[in-house]
């Protein structure tokens, strides 16, 4: 009887860069459909689809193997050419710390300038105790490869050294690439797995979702390798064999009991789910005997009534007491005194710095200084930053002043920095877009530069953002280049093959940092980036599944800019500028309402003076209002207009249902937040906070029509249940959300940056000539400096220039 | 080996298993199949991956392929 293969253990993905065509999601979603049992990613120098791949897995229900596929320098024999060869070995984690030992190896050939990892490196690390799985490789293995040369001695020779180091976990690997001889080829991997009394195991090499993605694969390697597809070269696949497949069918190609069983065994032993159950904080510094969660209370206590008046503190410690439950139960009282030592350092050291996004939604970061707006005034939601459900660490994104922002991230590092491996950024995913693709596959189809740089900027502003899988809605547009010519219509089946999201390469983040107590190769590899930049190869996302702490440090122009005027303030006037404590002046409000905002933060673009006439802010939620309003989530919702004429009286609100009449009332009876979906889903919908999180993330993520279809169903199930809403009503609702997508803002981050708007025109009123010396040096706005200049005789301000003889 | 590539006549078992080719007004028993493959194809021009056979039929070891979906059969090479 034929045994099926239960298990894929060698699969790549898209993180291979080149070598795949497929997620790790796509290829459980695949394993699942066709009844494995367990899936093993072997990326090649990369563990980035870990998580990814644990998170669906988990989903799922299926066993996830996580591995590495590694360049590995062998000693050649004497008299060689050269002193080494490089063969891939593919490295199994059996567990945790196994993993640790993958992150630690990928590091060193990233690091290293060698074009692989020496042998002793893998020696040393399977020398540290039972962690890792060591299987020889498919078609560039090291047994084939050495087979097909006849140096079968020498392959041996290899086999018996790697024996020494993983006596009990050595597997020769057994695949089939449907190839020329694939069946003695296999006979003589079992025929040298059996004069060395080793295992065999059915490993196959899967690069593919389906067969019918072949050319993409093809396209892809061309791409990589740098040549079209007319040059022949070995690393290109020679046909469609593989593709996920079924069980039975590998069965039937491998049909080795002993080698289907190990696969089994392998993957029992090697099932592992990175995802932590707790959450791992960086140490904070404390005193003797003290818990971070004691010394986190002791200081938000303390500034409670420096912050609050008497009249507003009792509700004030009743959402800090709820606040600090919050933190006591996730046990993240670290996380919040670290970011508190990141901004106390910015402020003992001048450096103006302000938390943005949802941090400001809570009153415990307004108590430790972390952010500027108090969230009990703006009625902020807490639950966007954190709830008791959530298992990865909440968002803290700071806001630096742009010229002094290396300062705080030299400190960074030498606090947490350690030995060189405590802090490092987190990796932005580049995801395809329509021009990158073209270029690569174009280059791969032997398109000349010139002709793939006039598509990609024909493709203009229309479909610069369109993911390649969208490619047939530009089709004029590439009929306009490249006329009917063939390749044209190989270009476009090519692009529509690749997944949407799909990987092209890392690159570092922004201003992400991550902060670990231990060394970060504990849980990523690290890697420098072109520009030398020390990085994860994780991005924000799944850095805050593996439960690592997350800060963004971003640089803002307009802080230091404001920075620079208050300085100069100090110096001419003597006077301190309290930027989180401006007063509220009438006149700044009625300046701001004319629509005179030129060289005001986020409101100077032409369509938000326009906004600004319209709607006359007169008050920190109105500008708040006002600074989200122009944002592509709201315009896309068909937000804009109707809050601009209810908000002017203009129309009447209209009369919608309880909960989501009060929901949507601060913005008369529009969404324009991403808070105001988590209450929608909760209140109206009748998810849990953290489903509410997960619904909004999700949201705004998907490009998977089904993913989708699945949303609305869970939603308008839930909204017929909890405030029984007609089917209607509910997909009209969610078609809403849907709209909103990712491009809104949530409300305390614009809450955050109308503070700053507002501090920008209080300067302008009071300080107008040192405003526009620190405006024009930082130049944090989007007018030229002539037109600033220009604008400032109006303020009063005149200059001059000086000659400085040097 | 020696490249032919021209048109044959094969027929399959009811089991879809080589069974007879015809080449040149002769006809072949195939007794085995000594090798079996898939070639990727020159995607870019077209071509579709096909699965390749080398056969023994009767005293001639021939390699034979159809493209996918299509029933025409190629003699593609047979060895000296």
């Amino acid at each position: 009887m034929q045994r099926p293969l239960s298990t894929l253990l060698t699969c790549q993905s898209y993180f291979s860069e080149g070598r795949s065509t497929v997620s790790p999601r796509r290829l459980v979603k695949l394993a699942t459909a066709r009844g494995y049992g367990a899936v093993g990613l072997a990326d090649w120098c990369s563990v980035a689809g870990a998580v990814e791949l644990c998170e669906a897995a988990g989903e799922a229900q299926l066993k996830a193997v996580i591995g590495v596929t590694l360049p590995v320098r062998f000693p050649a024999p004497p008299r060689s050419k050269e002193a080494h060869e490089t063969f891939p070995l593919v490295l199994l984690a059996k567990d945790r710390e196994g993993y640790a030992r993958l992150c630690e190896l990928i590091t060193q050939v990233h690091l290293s300038p060698l074009d692989g990892l020496p042998l002793e490196r893998v020696q040393a690390a399977a020398s540290h105790g039972d962690h890792l799985a060591c299987l020889t490789g498919g078609r560039a293995g090291f047994p084939t490869v050495l087979g097909e040369r006849r140096e079968i001695a020498r392959a041996t020779a290899y086999l018996r050294t790697l024996r020494q180091s993983f006596p009990f976990d050595l597997y020769l690997q057994l695949f089939h690439g449907a190839a020329p001889n694939e069946r003695r080829r296999l006979e003589y991997l079992r025929g040298l797995a059996r004069d060395l009394e080793l295992p065999t195991v059915a490993a196959p090499e899967v690069n593919m979702g389906a067969q019918d993605e072949y050319p993409l694969l093809d396209a892809l390697t061309c791409a990589r390798l740098g040549i079209d597809v007319q040059v022949p070269h070995a690393e290109r696949p020679r046909n469609d064999a593989r593709h996920v497949g079924t069980p039975d069918d590998w069965g039937a190609l491998l049909p080795f009991p002993d080698a289907l069983l190990n696969a089994q065994q392998l993957a029992d032993t090697c099932a592992l789910d990175l995802r932590p159950k707790r959450l791992h904080a960086p140490e904070p510094k404390l005193r003797v005997f003290q818990t971070p969660q004691e010394a986190l209370e002791e200081r938000a206590f303390a500034a409670l009534p420096l912050r609050y008046l008497p009249d507003a503190r009792p509700a004030a410690q009743t959402r800090l007491q709820q606040e600090l439950a919050t933190v006591g139960t996730l046990e993240m009282a670290g996380f919040f005194l670290t970011a508190a030592e990141v901004t106390d350092y910015c402020r003992e050291h001048g450096i103006l710095a302000a938390g943005r996004g949802s941090a400001a939604g809570s009153v415990l970061c307004y108590l430790l200084g972390i952010t500027l707006s108090d969230p009990i005034k703006h009625n902020l939601l807490f639950e966007r930053f954190l709830h008791t459900g959530r298992a990865s660490m909440p968002d803290v994104d700071i806001d630096i002043a742009s010229s002094r922002r290396d300062q705080v991230l030299s400190w960074v590092e030498a606090r947490w920095g350690g030995e060189g491996t405590g802090e490092a950024m987190v990796a932005n995913k580049i995801t395809y877009r329509l021009p990158s693709a073209v270029q690569d596959l174009g280059r791969a189809l032997g398109l000349p530069p010139e002709l793939r740089d006039r598509l990609s900027r024909a493709l203009g502003r229309d479909y610069r953002h369109s993911r390649p899988h969208r490619a047939r809605e530009a089709v004029v547009v590439f009929a306009e280049v490249l006329g009917e010519a063939p390749v044209k219509e190989a270009l476009l089946s090519l692009l529509e093959k690749i997944e949407p999201g799909f990987v092209r390469h890392l690159a570092p983040h922004s201003g992400g940092v991550v902060l670990s107590a231990s060394p970060l190769t504990h849980y990523s590899p690290l890697t420098r980036s072109s520009g030398g930049i020390r990085m994860l190869t994780f991005d924000k996302d799944d850095v805050e599944k593996l439960g690592l702490i997350k800060l963004d440090l971003l640089g803002l122009r307009m802080l230091a800019a404001l920075e620079r005027a208050r300085e100069e303030v100090m110096r001419l006037t003597g006077q301190w500028v309290e930027y989180g404590d401006l007063p509220d002046d009438p006149a700044v409000w009625e300046r701001i309402a004319s629509g005179d905002t030129l060289a005001i933060f986020q409101i100077e673009s032409p369509a938000q003076v326009q906004m600004t006439a319209r709607l006359q802010p007169k008050n920190m939620t109105q500008l708040a209002h006002q600074i989200a309003l122009v944002r592509p989530g709201p315009i896309q919702s068909g937000t804009v207009h109707p809050y601009v004429r209810r908000a002017r009286g203009e129309e009447a609100v209209p009369d919608l249902p309880e909960p989501l009449r009060t929901i949507l009332a601060p913005t008369h009876g529009t969404l324009m937040f991403q808070e105001q979906i988590l209450r929608i889903a909760v209140h109206y919908a009748g998810y849990s906070w953290p489903d509410a999180d997960r619904f909004r993330s999700r949201l705004s993520k998907t490009e998977d029509a089904a993913e989708l279809d699945e949303l609305k169903n869970s939603f308008t199930a839930g909204a017929a249940l909890t405030t029984g809403a007609f089917p209607w009503e509910a997909e009209e609702m969610f078609a809403t959300c849907a709209a909103f997508r990712g491009y809104g803002f949530a409300e305390s981050h614009a809450h955050a940056f109308a503070q700053h708007a507002y501090s920008s025109a209080w300067m302008r009123q009071h300080h107008p000539a040192a405003y526009l010396a620190a405006f024009l040096t930082e130049a944090p706005g989007l007018w030229p400096p002539a037109t600033v200049s220009h604008e400032a005789r109006r303020w009063g301000v005149s200059y001059g220039f000086r000659l400085i003889t040097v | 080996m020696k490249a032919v590539q021209q048109t044959i006549t094969v027929s399959l078992t009811a089991a879809g298993e080589l069974q007879r080719m015809v080449w040149a007004g002769r006809a072949y028993p195939v007794q085995g199949v000594l090798d079996q493959w898939r070639y990727g194809g020159r995607w870019w021009l077209g071509e579709a991956p096909r699965t390749c056979y080398l056969v023994q039929a009767g005293e001639l070891i021939a390699e034979l392929h159809h493209e996918d979906g299509g029933k025409i059969w190629w003699l593609a090479r047979l060895v000296d």
